[in-house]
């Protein structure tokens, strides 16, 4: 028995093309098995080593985004800066940010002379590493 | 008792089976809800040094709250995509090719040093979710 539910438009009892189905029961879902938020500060002009504990226990996938000091959002490592607005916190792609069972950490920078916080959410997902 | 949609894996029990692994879908887990997706081209002059430059293009994401999103660029439209950040340059910022968010847009950004270099496109591929960052 399958469980199928197509794209608008499609038959769900003929169609062909996984790509039109909004649920099939022959494929995986991409599930989000925990997720989190919370905030650390950097202390001014200094590389610290971070860490998010989330005790989930199996080391999986996962994905991080940042909130910055100048409000925006992005994932992992990457910048926010254009030139308009610098967030003056760098997310170091060296060493890169991991993930182990309980825990994801990563460094980051602090490049002004005053202490700045980030803020962050994490999402878990079930694909084991 | 709370109600549950459960699909196992072939072989497995929905009713006792608790592992993620071994279900296709549980309602007890979220996932990630299409929202839309496209290309955002982006033109830039290829690093030559110099004072730092930020070639940007934007695409509006439509909410009203930032959504989980996901980037890849393809940084010369030669057809290989590779996730963001791209970063050309080891430990340095310039030479990058990256994505973020704010309220109205999701923001594709090439960062490169000087603007007398080769013209060049880099081609943003996104996907945005409805999913809710909510930070």
């Amino acid at each position: 028995m399958k469980i199928k539910v197509s794209k608008s438009g499609y038959n769900a009892l003929t169609e062909s093309n996984v790509n039109n189905y909004i649920f099939h029961s022959d494929y995986n879902t991409f599930k989000i098995v925990k997720s989190g938020t919370g905030s650390f500060t950097v202390t001014a002009s200094s590389t610290e080593s971070k860490t998010i504990t989330h005790n989930y226990g199996t080391r999986v996938g996962f994905m991080v985004f940042f909130k910055h000091p100048n409000n925006r959002i992005t994932y992992m490592n990457s910048l926010v800066d254009d030139s308009t607005s610098t967030s003056s916190v760098v997310i170091r792609g060296i060493p890169p940010i991991k993930n182990t069972a309980n825990a994801i950490s990563f460094t980051v920078s602090n490049l002004t002379g005053t202490n700045k916080t980030l803020y962050y959410k994490y999402y878990l997902f079930e694909i084991p590493l | 008792m709370t109600q549950k949609i459960v699909i196992s894996k072939s072989g497995k029990n929905a009713i006792s089976e608790t592992s993620p692994d071994n279900l296709i879908f549980s309602s007890d887990y979220n996932t990630l809800k299409y929202y839309s997706s496209g290309y955002v081209n982006v033109n830039y002059n290829e690093n030559t040094g110099g004072t730092l430059t930020f070639y940007k293009g934007t695409v509006a994401h439509g909410l009203d709250y930032i959504p989980f999103f996901y980037t890849y660029v393809d940084i010369d439209s030669s057809g290989t995509f590779t996730p963001c950040p791209k970063l050309l340059s080891f430990m340095t910022i310039n030479q990058s090719f990256y994505a973020y968010a704010d309220a109205t847009n999701i923001n594709f950004v090439c960062l490169m040093k000087g603007t007398s270099g080769s013209a060049s496109t880099a081609k943003f591929r996104y996907f945005i979710f409805k999913n809710k960052i909510d930070l």
